[in-house]
Order: C-alpha cells, then structure tokens, then sequence
C-alpha cells in the first residue's frame, strides 16, 4: 500500500508494517492454536532462530546507528507481545490437556467399591473368642486335649465311677469299651492337672458330643468351654467373682446373675448359674408384644436363663490327679458355647451353627476394631 | 419328679407357688415347669345335676338341668357317667379352658336342636389328669357355687429336677424336709396308727437272703383277707395329679407310699409263692444261668447271673429293685399279700437296670441310694393303707433279715475348712445352727471343729466337703460374697500346642475365606473311602443312626454338605474354610508315657479349604473370573508363610481318591507330606447329591506346621545397589513344570557371580494355545540381580545369563523365543 508507495533508503516505514503484520499474525494465529504442536510450530515461526521477529531484528543491522535503537526497541515490543500469545496459548493448551485429562478419567461414583474379600469368622468361635479374651485378662491360658478319650480321663477322674447314676446326666458315644467321645471338655482338666503343678489356671475350648438326637435345642455334637483354677487358697468367692466377670463381658454390664445350688461329680460345692433373661430383661412376661400376660418363651417366665455350671473343683478328683487337697484347691466352670450364643443373639435354632449356611455364618461377623 | 403342692400340705405349711419355687432353687432343687390348674380353666364352679333325661335325638346325650345355688341352666352333656343328683364342675357361659392348642370359651349353642348354656367339666378338661373317662364327680358335701379349684383346695404341680445326689428328696415328704428346713418349719406329726390282728407273720412266711450284700435288709410284712378293686377318688387323684396311673387299690397303695416316703414297695400276690418247710418263702438270690423271668410288662428276660432276684423256692418272682415279674402279680382274685419293702445296694440294681434296659421308679431310687433305715415305716403305713382301703388284716408283727445294713455315720467338720472353701467367716456354733434343721446333729464339738451324726437318708454326706456344702446351701450362694481374685496375676502365652491352630485361622480369615463348623462324625461311606490318604475312620459303637457313625477322617465330606447346602440357596461363590480334628485308627502299637493313650485313635487338628464358582463375589468389576486351582494354592501358600515356611516348600503332582488326575497336588515340606490341593474330579462331584463343580479343596495337617522352627527375625540391611534385571521366554514340555526351572535359574542363574546375585526369579507369563504345539507351554521367566556390595555391570550379568540359557536348552530341551 502507501508503504509501498512511499519506499524509502530506510527499511524502516517497511519494518513498521512488517511489525505490525507479524504482531497481527501472531496474535491471531495464537488465539487460534489449540494443541501443544501448534503452539510449539507457531513460537518458532515467530521466536525460532529463523522466525520473523528473528530476521527482524538481524534487518536492524541495516539501519543506521542512530535508528538503530528506536527500531530495536519497536520490535522488541512486538517480540514481548508475541511471547505474551504464546504463553497464553501454552497455558490455554495446557489447561485443555488437563481437562481432557480429567475427562478421561470420569468414574459412575456410585458403583460399589472393589473389595479385598475379607473372611468370616464362625458365629461359634466369635464368642469362643470373647470368653477367651475376657478370661485372658485375669491370666487364664488355652489348653487343648483329645476328642477321643480314655473312660479315667472323661469319667473316672472326675469322680464319676463305673456304675454311677450321675453318668445318666451325659448320655455318652462309645468306641469301646474304655474309649468314650468326650462328653465335655473336663478331660482336658484332669489331664491338664496330672500333667503339671499347680497354680494351674486354663481354659479348654471345643467340640464335644453327647447321644442326643437333633432337634431345635438338642445337637449331638456342640461346643463348650471350660476354666480351671488351682491354687492354694482359691474360694467359692473367687468363683463367684471370676463369673461375674464373664457374664458381663459376655452378656452386658447389666446383667444380674443368681447362683443356685446344684450338683456335678466333680465339683464341690457346685452350683448353676443363671443371668436374667435377654428377651424379656428378667420380667418373665412376653414383653412388647400382645401376649405381655404370658410367660416369656425363653425363660418360661421365671426371668431367668442358665448359663453356666461350676464348682469348687471336689477332693476327689485332686487326689486322683495326684495333688493334696488340703494344700490346693480351686474352682471349674463350664458353659454351652452354642447356648451362649443363641442367648446372646436370639438364635432360635442350634442346627443353624451346623447348616453354615453363609448368610447366617457371616451375618454376626463386625469388624474387628 | 413331679411333686403336688396340695399333698406336700400333708407335712409342712405350703408357701405361694412362686414364693416355694424360689426357696427350692435357692436350696438347690431345680423347679423344671409348674402345672398350674389355674391357667387352665377359669369360672368353673360347683352345680349340682337336678335333672337328667335321655337327649330325644340323640342317645348318647343328656339333658340337664344343672344349678348353681342361684341359677338353673340347661346343658346338654355326652358323658355317661353324669346322673341325678351329683356335685359336678361347671362351666357357666363365660367360663374358659385353655390348652397347649388354644383357648376355648363356654357359651350357649344348639346341639340336636337343644340350647345348651354351659358344660360339665371332666378333670382332664381342667388339667388335673392325663385322660379321663366322663365328668368330674365331686363329693357330695361340695359346697354349691364355689369356685371348684378353691374350695376343693387345687393347687399347682411341680416338675422338679432332682440331682443324682440327692435320692432323699425323690418323694414328698423328702422335699417337705427340705422346705421346712428353708422356712424355719417342722413337720407336721403324722397321725396314722397301724393296727395288726391275728397270726404273727413269722408263722406266715419266711424270708432268706442269700446275698446279704447285694440285700442288707428285707422286710416282709402280710395282709390277708384284703379285696382288690378300684381306687378310692382321693387316692386317684392324688396319683393322677402328680402322672401316675391307677391300677387296682393294692398296686395304687405301694405307688402312693413310695410317691410319699420314697420307699420303693411290692406286692406279691402270697397265694403264688411256693412253700419250704411249709411256708411261703422269699429267697433273695442271684439269678441262675439262663433263668427266665416275665417282668409284670410282659416282656420275657433271660437273667444274667448278677442279676439279684427275689424268688420262692421254685422259681424268680421279680427283679430285685427293679420291677415284679407277672408270675406273682396282684390280680382281682389275690385275697392275700406279701409286702416287701427293702434296701436293696445302689451298684447292683444299678447293673440290672442297665442291662434289661428298664428304669422304673423304684431302680431310679435305689439306684441312687434309698434310706436304708426306711423300710420298716414304709411298710408300715403301706400295710395300715391297704388295710384301710381294701379291707383284710394286718398280720401281726413282720419278717426281717437283715445284715450288714449301712449304719448311721458321723463325719466332722473343722470350723476353718468352711472360710478356706467358701471364703466367708464363720465359728463352731453357727455351723452347727446351720447344719441342725437339716437333721445334721451336732454330736462332739470344740472351737475348732464338730462332729455330725448324718440322717440316714443322705447317702450323698460322707466327708468334710459335704458338710461344707451343706453350710453353702444354707447360708445361700447368692449371699456368699464375690470377689476378684487379688495378689499378682500370671500372665502366660498361649502355648503352642493351642496357637499353631490359631496362625491358621487368621491366615484363612485374612485370604478372605469364611469359616465353617461341622460335626467330628458322619457318615462311613463317605469316609472310607479315603482311608489310603487318611487311615481308617474309627467306627463308634452306638451311633445315633449309620450317617453318625464314624469320626471323620478327611474334612471333605461334611464341607461338601455345607456346598450343597448353600449351592441349594443359590450360594455359588463359595470361599470357605474349617479347621477341625480329624481321627483314624491306630496302626501298630503306640508309644506313649500314659499307657490310657495307648487305647486311643489317632487325632490331628486339619485345615480344609474349599473355592467354588465366581472369584469372589462375581462383582461387575471381575467381569465373570472363575476361581480356579491357584486361587486355591495362593491360599495354601499364605497358610503356609504364617509358619514361616516360604522356602522348603514344594507342591507334587499327586494321584488321590476324588481328585482332578491333572489338577491335583501334594504338598510337601521338605520331604515331609503334609496335605494337598486339588480340584475335586469331575466325576465326584457328579455322583455327590446337588453338588455344582468345579471345586477346588485343599487339606493340611497343622502339627508339621507348628512343629515347623519359627525362625527368629532379626533386622536385615536393605539393598543399597541397584539390580539389573533380565527376561527370558521359553518353550517347553508342559511336563518340566515352572518350579523346576525356576530353581534352576535361582542356581545357576548367577553363573560364575554364584547364586547369591539371583535376587528373585519369578514367572511372568504363561501361555499355551495358538502358534504353541500341543504338550508344550511358554514359559517367561525374570531375574533380578543384585550384589550387595557393588552395582552389578552389565559385562558381568550378561554372560552369567546366556550361560544358563545355554543350560537351559541342554538341561529342559527349552528353545529361547
């Protein structure tokens, strides 16, 4: 146009619309570019070594000396300008990239999570877990002993003799003659007690078994556990404290408990212990429901429920297993680990424990904290 | 036994029915259920029949007009033995009987065209009996329009629970004891008088006990000229009550002695016993071999030779202390009885009992221990009942042979044995005022200690500690104090033997498996056939049925029903785990310190895990991965790296009984077998009842693993130095097997460094299928290098590395890809 027209010796009314062209050029071209390519192409066709503001600045050369600064500093704002697109135009392709990014990388929030399986403990050995756990505390130790036992270790030892009515109470599995299934874990006392000196203070967990056909309170085989503790002066009040412990670990510091007398062979004293009744809080009434006039179905309406047996362990199963009475002593407990659990839960049925039908199974499994 | 409140009124004051059930269990006596007739029935009260007539449509209905002392109503009744004139139970509209099945009110409703506008009650409607045959008839003198239940004084029964010790308290009048020794009571003096007529008995029979020990005392008393026939009412009532059938009066007297004394009595018919030296004679014997005798049920017993008998010079009349036989019965002709009432030793009828599979009342007794100085007061009143309700006469005096009779014992108590027991302070004369109401007489006492006389009924009382007890049951449990033991308290771990089983459970709980529980049994068939892996599975000798009738062997089985159980409810994605004793027979004979041990089975604690369907839980994110062999052995693996055993280990195509022949491996330590994994064969699972395949199961003992060495940890300095790492592909014969190579690499991979460079070798890919020939396997292996005191160069690694390539393709026959 009129630059043109109005050529000059000077290239400088040509650099000033060369700036301007390449200002405008690089303004647009940079508002333009939209990835990291583009951008890279553009600074090097405006900033490379051999870009338009380049060959500008090498035209100054030209000039004479005293326009030399003045056109220098022209294109040095235009190069300022440039570099300023640029920039922006890096970080608008930058930001994008991100969002891209961002993008790719959506998720449905409310899928369910994916999850390490985490295993199931059965509802039986949960509360066998607690009970070892609460007795723990007072020094209590595991100890195991054989299924299959010897008639001494499961009856003779603990006082129950051949031809003795209270074997009635157990009605036992033979293998023969003189090998019977264990009918309670109390083997695992006796041999405990031959085999070490007392202070002796274990528990024995386990399965056991007793001739009883199956029905929704009766099982052939269940578990129990059992704590023993021999020492020198060991009373019936350290029985009755140790117990209350148990109950209200087990059953909830409001548990009330009431000991009555009762008998075992190789106990005492001995007694039976009932803590009030879980379903109708020892009422005896069938409460919150229409029937509160009737007896409550589980305690049949005297408010209570057995949990446990126990005794001071008798003289004479000390002296079988070899220690004087007069110097040691000592109490035994026992308690139905199904029981406590049907109790503790409100399990209707003991077949359920046997079914292992999963979802019963892992329905009483709570985090372990 | 079932006890009657109404009838214990006979020898003590009766409290409230739950204030009495509560002194019961607090001296020991459990009250299992109480049969209260008052939640039975209510508003039925006295009428009165004033006219009975013939139903005109129906002839087995009356029509009656009943009164109640103000009212008449009109009721129609079936029973035959309603009539003019009688006291009867009646149920006005608005009265109600309740049963186990429901409640039923009275109101007016037509029967055969007629209104009737109540119901005569029998006493099985208001729960006094079992079944009965027609209305209640009440005694004449009944007053009218009464409530029936309180003026006929009906009280509740009793279930009691009586421990095996205490075969005193097996009648009323031992639990009336009990209850006036709570209350503060004594009992009530009793006011029968025996009256004896005519002959003495000691010219009527004669009586000889050949086995004094098994017999200490026999008491024959006579009653001649006596009808049999029906009991009188009170009398069935009173049995009915408390579950016991009336039979003729004779039979209802020794029942009813024995529900009020505990003394177990019999009747034999004297017309039927044999003579000796002219008399009729009981002799007391045992029983001769292959004698027969039919016990009063009719059931035929061959006797064993330690059965004791009472018999008469010919033959066995009963089982001694156990049940009569029929030959000697008290029949409608029987005019003339002989009583016996004897002590007869707990251990011997005990024996009889056992063995003839009978357990009657009187076994029940005297198995446990009856009053040996009981017999001759129940006799006693036994021949003054049966003289007063089926007439005849009471012989004078009665026949005795006695020897050896348990006698009276003392047994002391020192005063300080009661607080070292129980833990509560006590002195001499508070024991004695304790232990005095319960018949335990002071005889001999100091400070220190005092002797006591114990009644002859409490065979339970023979040393201190019974005493002690005693003391207990009077002080009260619930008023002994509690306290936690003081002073240090011992902490020890759980000792091995118990916590190898533990590590287990937590590995398998944290590989995500779920626990389950079955029964130590089942079934031989299933068990058996594992007995070469296993052993063999001990067999019990009175099984409940034939599928409990073996100790399992293997875990396998009883896990299969609990897959077929859930697989049922549409539980597929099964991941599941037991740790249980499993038992077989022993082989040889066994070494052991206690020679009780020699006679028993082997017996081993066993891990079982079992994987069956989805991965986990067949979530979105699995898209449909199926568990398959080596989610099994990463379980087994963690099990195993518990104990500490990640080297040492190995897994061996194995050969068992139900398992995959391809997908089946032991598991050994060292040389040591200690389980497999495997999945089931196909063919197995199909022959399982409900059973959905593929499952994969792993078995291990758990002794090996906890007799494995824990290795002690001590810190190890890690690596500074870089590694180098290196891959190789292989094509090999499936049957080289990845363990195999992988050792290999591990050995020699090092080359001249030595085998301490080979940092780790592991597998990375494996693939067979497209472009691999059939039988052989590409295998790609990594191998990490590293020194500890230098970085590796590669000039060193890389000729290292093509040299156990080189021993590859030698060795395996491997081509490098």
């Amino acid at each position: 146009m009129g630059a043109k027209n109005t050529a000059s010796p000077t290239a400088e009314p040509d650099s000033k619309t060369a700036l301007a062209a390449i200002k405008a050029a690089a303004v647009e071209l940079c508002a333009e570019a939209d990835t990291e390519d583009a951008v890279t192409q553009l600074r090097s066709r405006f900033l490379g070594k051999k870009g338009e503001i380049s060959q500008q600045l090498r035209g100054l050369s030209k000039l004479k000396g005293e326009e030399r600064p003045a056109a220098g500093e022209r294109i040095n704002v235009v190069k300022r300008v440039v570099e300023a697109a640029l920039a922006k135009a890096q970080e608008r392709v930058r930001q994008a990239k991100v969002r891209a990014a961002l993008h790719a990388g959506w998720v449905d929030v409310s899928l369910p999570g994916r999850r390490v399986p985490s295993g199931g403990q059965h509802p039986l050995r949960i509360i066998e877990a607690e009970i070892v756990s609460s007795l723990r505390t007072l020094g209590f130790t595991v100890a195991d002993g054989p299924l299959i036992e010897h008639d001494w270790y499961n009856f003779e030892s603990l006082n129950l003799p051949p031809d003795h009515p209270a074997r009635d109470m157990q009605d036992t599995f033979f293998i023969s003659e003189n090998v019977v299934l264990r009918t309670h874990t109390s083997n695992v006392q006796t041999r405990t007690m031959v085999k070490l000196e007392p202070p002796v203070r274990i528990l024995s967990p386990g399965m056991v078994f007793r001739k009883d056909d199956v029905d929704p309170t009766h099982s052939p085989v269940f578990h129990q556990i059992e704590g023993l503790w021999i020492d020198d002066k060991v009373t019936f009040a350290d029985l009755k404290g140790v117990l209350r412990k148990f109950a209200a670990d087990i059953f909830g510091p409001d548990a009330q408990l009431r000991f009555r007398p009762s008998f075992f062979p190789f106990t005492e004293p001995s007694t039976e212990i009932d803590v009030t009744c879980v379903v109708c809080e020892g009422s005896g009434r069938r409460v919150h429901t229409q029937e509160e006039h009737l007896n409550c179905r589980v305690c049949r309406g005297t408010g209570w429920i057995e949990i446990l047996g126990a005794g001071m362990v008798d003289p004479a199963v000390l002296e079988m297993v070899g220690y004087d009475p007069e110097h040691v002593q000592g109490f035994a407990f026992g308690a139905g680990i199904e029981r406590i659990a049907m109790l503790r839960w409100g399990i209707d049925d003991i077949r359920l424990f046997y079914e292992n039908d999963l979802r019963f199974v892992q329905h009483y499994n709570t985090p372990i904290i | 036994m079932h006890v009657s409140l109404e009838w214990l009124g006979d020898f003590v004051q009766v409290p409230a029915a739950t204030e009495l059930r509560a002194i019961l269990e607090r001296t020991g006596i459990e009250v299992e259920s109480v049969e209260d007739p008052r939640e039975r029935s209510t508003g039925v009260v006295v009428g009165e029949v004033l006219e009975c007539t013939k139903h005109p449509k129906a002839d087995k209905l009356n029509v009656c007009t009943v009164g109640d002392g103000s009212a008449t109503f009109t009721v129609v009744c079936g029973a035959q033995n309603v009539a003019l004139g009688q006291r009867i139970a009646f149920a006005r509209p608005g009265a109600a009987f309740f049963s186990d099945e429901g409640s039923f009110k009275i109101e007016k409703r037509k029967l055969r065209g007629i209104e009737s506008t109540g119901m005569i009650a029998s006493r099985e409607e208001m729960g006094l009996e079992e079944k009965s045959e027609g209305i209640w008839v009440l005694p004449k003198d009944t007053p009218l329009g009464e409530d029936v239940l309180d003026t006929l004084n009906i009280l509740p029964t009793f279930s009691l629970g009586i421990t095996p010790n205490r075969p005193d308290l097996l009648s009323h009048m031992g639990v009336a004891r009990e209850i006036a020794a709570a209350t503060g009571q004594r009992l009530k003096t009793q006011n029968w008088r025996l009256s004896e007529k005519g002959r003495d008995a000691t010219s009527m029979v004669r009586v000889m006990v050949e086995e004094p020990q098994r017999c200490p005392r026999y008491i024959a008393r006579v009653v001649s000229g006596l009808q049999i026939g029906p009991s009188p009412d009170w009398l069935k009532q009173r049995l009915a009550v408390v579950g016991q059938r009336s039979l003729n009066n004779v039979v209802d007297v020794t029942n009813y002695v024995l529900l009020e004394m505990g003394q177990p009595l019999h009747a034999f018919d004297l017309s039927m016993l044999a003579l000796d030296a002219n008399l009729p004679t009981i002799r007391v014997r045992c029983a001769t071999e292959g004698e027969v005798l039919e016990t009063l049920e009719g059931v035929e017993r061959t006797l064993d030779t330690d059965d004791l008998v009472i018999a008469d010079p010919k033959r066995a009349l009963a089982l001694a202390g156990v049940m009569g036989g029929a030959n000697s019965e008290v029949s409608e002709r029987t005019t003339d009885i002989l009583i016996e009432s004897a002590y007869f030793s707990p251990a011997g009828v005990r024996r009889s009992a056992r063995r003839h599979g009978l357990h009657t009342e009187a076994s029940h007794r005297f198995e446990r221990g009856a009053d040996p100085a009981g017999p001759l007061r129940a006799a006693d009143r036994c021949a003054q009942l049966v003289a007063e309700i089926a007439g005849g006469n009471v012989s004078k005096s009665y026949v005795e042979a006695a020897q050896g009779v348990p006698g009276p014992i003392e047994v002391q108590l020192r005063t300080a044995r009661v607080p070292k027991v129980l833990g509560i302070e006590v002195d001499t004369e508070r024991l004695v005022q304790l232990l005095d109401p319960l018949d335990i007489k002071c005889v001999r006492r100091t400070d220190e200690t005092a002797r006591f006389a114990i009644p002859s009924f409490r065979p339970d009382l023979t040393r201190e500690i019974d005493l002690v007890e005693e003391v207990a049951r009077r002080v009260g449990f619930d008023d002994i104090p509690d306290r936690l033991p003081s002073g240090a308290t011992e902490f020890k771990p759980t000792p091995k033997e118990r916590s190898f089983v533990e590590m287990a459970r937590h590995s398998l709980l944290a590989a995500g498996c779920t626990e389950v529980v079955t029964f130590g049994f089942g079934s031989p068939g299933a068990f058996s056939p594992h007995s070469a892996r296993h052993g063999k599975p001990v067999r019990l000798l009175n099984p409940l049925g034939e599928a409990m009738s073996a100790m399992r062997n293997t875990l396998l089985p009883n896990m299969l029903q609990v897959v077929a159980h859930n697989q049922r409810q549409g539980l597929r994605n099964l991941r599941i785990f037991e740790i249980g004793k499993v038992f077989s027979e022993h082989e040889g004979v066994r070494d052991c310190d206690d020679e009780r041990d020699r006679d028993l089975p082997q017996e081993a604690w066993r891990a079982g895990v079992l994987l069956s369907g989805g991965r986990y839980d067949g979530r979105w994110y699995e898209a449909g991965a199926r568990c398959d062999f080596f989610d099994l052995r990463g379980v087994v693996e963690e099990l195993l790296e518990v104990y500490g055993l990640k080297t040492g280990v190995s897994f061996r195509r194995a050969d068992i009984y139900a398992m995959h022949p391809h997908a089946c491996a032991e598991v050994l330590i060292g040389d040591q077998n200690i389980g497999y994994a495997a999945q089931l064969h196909p063919e197995f699972i199909e022959a399982g009842e409900d059973l959905e395949g593929p499952i994969f199961f792993a078995e291990i003992d758990l002794e090996p693993l906890g007799a494995a060495e824990m290795r002690s940890v001590h810190h190890a300095v890690l690596p500074r130095f870089p590694k180098t790492r290196r891959d190789v592909a292989l094509l090999l014969d499936r049957e080289v097997g990845a363990a195999q190579i992988q050792a290999y690499l591990k050995a020699e991979g090092g080359g001249k460094l030595g085998p301490e460079v080979v940092e780790n070798v592991d597998v990375f890919d494996v693939y067979s299928g497209e472009n691999i020939p059939e039988g052989k396997v590409s295998l790609a292996f990594s191998i990490e290098y590293r020194a500890i005191d230098r970085t590796l160069k590669d000039e060193e690694v890389t000729p290292a590395f093509d040299q156990v390539l080189e021993g590859l393709q030698q060795r395996f026959g491997a081509e490098i890809r």
